[in-house]
């Protein structure tokens, strides 16, 4: 069971967004997608959660994403949007509830706050949404996507965590926890896909990754084969050295060498 | 942090869940507070006709004075009846928008239904009498509302078909052709405004401060029926909006046939407020006041919100008119009136008290 | 949470109880219900005169809000704007009859008044001597008073006869230009043109109505109204701070360039006395022909 897009092309008037794009994601297998901006990266994500249409297929377990119904997709896979900003005074655990109810584990209240504590959000339930820092609210979004595909596999196929950039506004220790549970959902055997800009992030979790320039794939494969500077200058348009230390006597933190994130 | 596992789940707090809770529980309590409200409006007018002699002389067989009988069955039973599907309506078709265009100051007058009824009333008072004889006869009285609720339908149509392209509905646009519309048709309503003699202009003045006075069982039968089908399909809306509240993406990852719901919010917000202008004129307030008042009270959920805000529109139109008919009995005031009256301050206060959590 | 929940109950009850105190003060027995001779409802500054007129006075229950005239009237309930009638506030002053001029409504609420056995006299208004006299018998059918009416009737119409005759001669040969005008709401000017009862009574006083382009009452632009070259303006007293000074009036540019403003000629006059067409009509002419054209 796997995600397949193939082909995809897309345009908006005379611009082309995407152009002629061919991606394979394996479930039990974190694929991240990376370039520059502009490259095309959140338009694909899109095309592949079927919220736009475009030339080209994109299939998610068999099923074709830009003629399956909205419930259908939504019990196969969840989607994490860049930001999230809500119309009305909604408490945590209600937002939570409300990816809850949108997914095939409805019935099963506790999930709401385990999606939480699974997020590091424990404790706020009770709290307004509009009142959490932008990080917070991120994490929320997730809980919320979590509890609608709670589990990984169901009925022997995977379900699929789709996130635009999961890790954007939080601070490196909730960075590493996140994407701790982006991997601990793969290999428990569902899909992960994340649309990534910090790279260390993106060589420590993804198991294939995808380098989008203007609108093409120029490299897929693991990071061993991806992350080289050839590669990586090409896409970003500047001097990239990778498992290179900088200049002596500057500092550097990288989330390689944090300890193990309790 | 742990990982999506099998840790022990956290203590959960009760509180969250206490809110859904209490929303439920506010449908008995606001189902009882609407009885009660149409019991005291049943009881409370400005003659002397009382609801409880009345009640006695048909438990004990008696015929009814016809006063009595007149007051009960031909004024205050309709009046009731009638607030309570306009108050519906109108308070069921704010919480509706609001939930469409993610904004909880929208009302019923932004997508253009108050303006095309207004302008269909407009066009009937003044130009009815040059109408063929023919229509007037089989319209009668009924020409007003008719010609309020052909405009409100009008309008909304109009403004669904260009805010909406190869079958998506920008709400965007929606938003601005309203804006646009309601110009559009407040000119042309000047336009017959002039050509209106005195006593017509008084006519329009009190039709657009709204009114119960004119409540007949023919009314109900008609307004009736298409009001209980918008509330009925409000009632299937509950899911879509929560996710609409997020966005249109996110509610389509959620599994919503997002414009499906757009289409039936439409049809509802249209049926509903058109029915319910066009047999009481214009209401304001209520459809802002009450989403507000119960999202504050029990949370924004829109699943038990649709429910509440139906009970609570009808309860408190009923009390209105009560005020209405009584405060400067034998006259009467507009509805309208007592509905600005309570709801700006009331409105005021809800602003000052929640700045933070609105966060518009 | 708990706090809320209680608030909310709370709520609830004060409310039920409101309910059921409001619910037992409509139990107390009601007020007026007069034995004896149905009460009577008149509708319209005219026809309430003309009952006070005929003698009848003590037979009203209530009235309208353009009933006015006389003081004794004030003092009775008033049940609003005649086109926007309560059924029930109508039905709470326990009328017998309802005496009205054209238009009482809405058109509901008359019907539910029909099927509560009151019964409903329209008199209709011709804005002539002839006119008044027929509203005047009217009236008196109604009541149950034709002789008194008939007397009254003959009486009006022969005053309005005289007074109109007396109008035209002091009119002579050049009668003078009159402009009505009904409001300045927004600096606009709201006049009358033809078919108003305005222009009957400027017409009757021996005047010609300045304006004869359009219909009804009209907003007029500042030209067209000086186009008209009105020698008086003939407006309606409103007393209080709703008159607006003259020196204002003729300063405006409307006014400035009319014969009018030349000689500051402004009348002003009670507006049910002036348009009311009723039994003080006689009264009015000559008192607008003096106005117009000195005694």
């Amino acid at each position: 069971m796997t995600l397949h897009a193939s082909d995809i092309r897309h345009s908006i008037g005379r611009k082309t967004i995407l152009d002629g794009i061919d991606l394979t994601a394996q479930a039990g297998a974190v694929t991240a997608i990376v370039g520059p901006n502009g490259s095309g990266k959140t338009t694909l994500l899109r095309i592949l959660t079927g919220e736009e249409r475009a030339r080209g297929t994109v299939t998610l377990n068999g099923t074709p994403v830009s003629t399956a119904n909205a419930p259908r997709l939504a019990a196969m896979r969840g989607v994490l949007p860049q930001s999230s900003r809500i119309a009305f005074p909604f408490k945590v655990a209600e937002v939570v509830r409300i990816g809850l109810q949108s997914g095939p584990h409805g019935r099963q209240d506790t999930l709401a706050d385990r999606a939480l504590e699974a997020v590091g959000l424990d404790g706020f339930a009770d709290r307004f949404y509009q009142e959490l820092s932008g990080g917070e609210q991120q994490r929320v979004q997730l809980a919320r996507v979590l509890a609608q595909v709670w589990q990984p596999v169901l009925n022997r196929a995977p379900c699929w965590l789709f996130l635009d950039e999961p890790v954007a506004s939080l601070d490196i220790g909730h960075q590493l926890g996140i994407m701790q549970l982006a991997r601990d959902y793969a290999v428990r055997g569902g899909g992960v896909i994340a649309v990534m800009h910090d790279l260390n992030l993106t060589a420590m979790f993804a198991d294939l990754i995808a380098v989008m320039k203007a609108g093409r794939i120029i490299a897929h494969g693991p990071p061993g084969t991806v992350m080289t500077d050839a590669i990586l200058s090409d896409a970003y348009g500047c001097p990239l050295r990778t498992s290179t230390p900088p200049p002596r006597g500057m500092r550097y933190v990288l989330p390689q060498s944090a300890g193990r994130v309790v | 942090m742990s990982a999506a596992s099998e840790t022990q789940a956290a203590p959960t707090p009760a509180r969250a869940r206490d809110r859904r809770a209490l929303a439920r529980q506010a449908h008995a309590w606001l189902a009882l507070l609407l009885l009660g409200s149409c019991i005291a409006s049943l009881a409370i007018g400005a003659s002397g006709a009382s609801l409880w002699s009345a009640l006695w002389h048909m438990a004990s067989g008696e015929p009814l004075s016809q006063l009595e009988r007149v007051v009960l069955f031909d004024i205050r039973l309709p009046r009731t009846l009638l607030g309570l599907l306009v108050g519906a309506a109108l308070a069921v078709s704010g919480t509706v928008l609001q939930g469409l265009f993610r904004n909880p100051l929208a009302d019923p007058g932004i997508v253009g239904v108050s303006a095309g009824a207004g302008l269909g009333a407009i066009g009937a008072i003044v130009l009815g009498a040059s109408l063929p004889a023919a229509i007037r006869e089989v319209a009668g009285m009924y020409l007003v509302p008719i010609a309020a609720f052909a405009g409100s339908w009008l309008s909304v149509m109009l403004l669904y078909g260009v805010a909406t392209h190869r079958g998506r509905t920008s709400v965007a646009t929606m938003l601005l052709a309203g804006l646009a519309l309601t110009a559009l048709t407040g000119a042309l309503a000047g336009i017959l405004v002039y050509a209106a003699d005195d006593q017509q202009l008084r006519d329009l003045t009190f039709w657009q401060m709204g009114s119960l006075a004119g409540a007949t069982w023919s009314k109900i039968l008609t307004a009736g029926p298409l009001i209980l089908l918008a509330l009925l399909g409000a009632a299937f809306l509950g899911r879509a909006l929560n996710g609409l509240a997020m966005g249109e993406a996110t509610a389509m990852h959620l599994g919503i046939h997002v414009q499906r719901a757009k289409n039936l919010a439409v049809l509802a917000v249209a049926a509903a407020t058109g029915a319910a202008v066009a047999v009481s004129g214009g209401i304001g307030f209520v459809g802002i006041v009450v989403p507000h008042l119960l999202r504050l009270a029990t949370g924004p959920d829109h699943g038990p919100l649709l429910i509440n805000a139906a009970l609570l529109g009808g309860a408190l139109l009923i009390w209105a008119d009560v005020a209405a008919r009584v405060i400067i009995a034998p006259a009467e005031l507009p509805i309208g009136i007592v509905t600005a009256v309570l709801g700006a301050p009331v409105f005021l206060w809800i602003l000052l008290r929640r700045r933070g959590v609105l966060d518009l | 949470m708990f706090a809320m929940r209680s608030r909310a109950s709370g709520a609830l009850l004060t409310a039920l109880s409101a309910a059921l105190l409001a619910v037992m003060g409509a139990m107390t027995p009601a007020q007026g219900d007069n034995a004896g001779q149905p009460g009577v409802l008149s509708i319209g500054g005219s026809v309430t005169e003309i009952v006070y007129a005929l003698g009848e006075g003590d037979r009203l229950v209530a009235r309208d809000t353009t009933s006015t005239f006389p003081v004794e009237a004030r003092a009775l309930p008033d049940v609003g704007y005649m086109r926007a009638l309560s059924p029930e506030g109508v039905l709470s002053v326990s009328p017998g009859l309802i005496l009205s001029e054209d238009g009482a409504g809405p058109p509901e609420t008359m019907e539910v008044l029909n099927a509560s056995g009151v019964e409903i006299v329209t008199i209709p208004s011709v804005e002539t001597g002839p006119g008044i006299a027929d509203k005047i018998r009217r009236v008196g059918d109604a009541l149950d008073v034709a002789d008194k009416a008939d007397a009254l009737a003959a009486n009006v119409e022969a005053e309005i006869a005289a007074a109109r005759s007396r109008a035209e001669d002091l009119a002579g040969d050049a009668p003078k230009r009159v402009l009505f005008v009904l409001s300045m709401q927004g600096g606009r000017v709201m006049a009358s043109g033809t078919g108003t009862a305005a222009a009957s009574i400027i017409e009757l006083a021996g005047g010609v109505n300045a304006v004869t382009e359009f219909e009804g009452y009209k907003p007029m632009t500042d030209e067209a109204v000086s186009r008209a070259e009105p020698d008086v303006i003939l407006m309606m007293d409103r007393g209080g701070d709703h008159a607006i000074a003259n020196e204002v009036l003729f300063g405006m540019p409307a006014f400035q360039p009319t014969p009018a403003a030349e000689t500051g000629a402004i009348v002003r006059m009670d507006g049910l006395f002036l348009l009311g067409f009723g039994p003080r009509t006689a009264k009015a002419v000559t008192d607008l022909s003096q106005h117009l054209y000195g005694s």
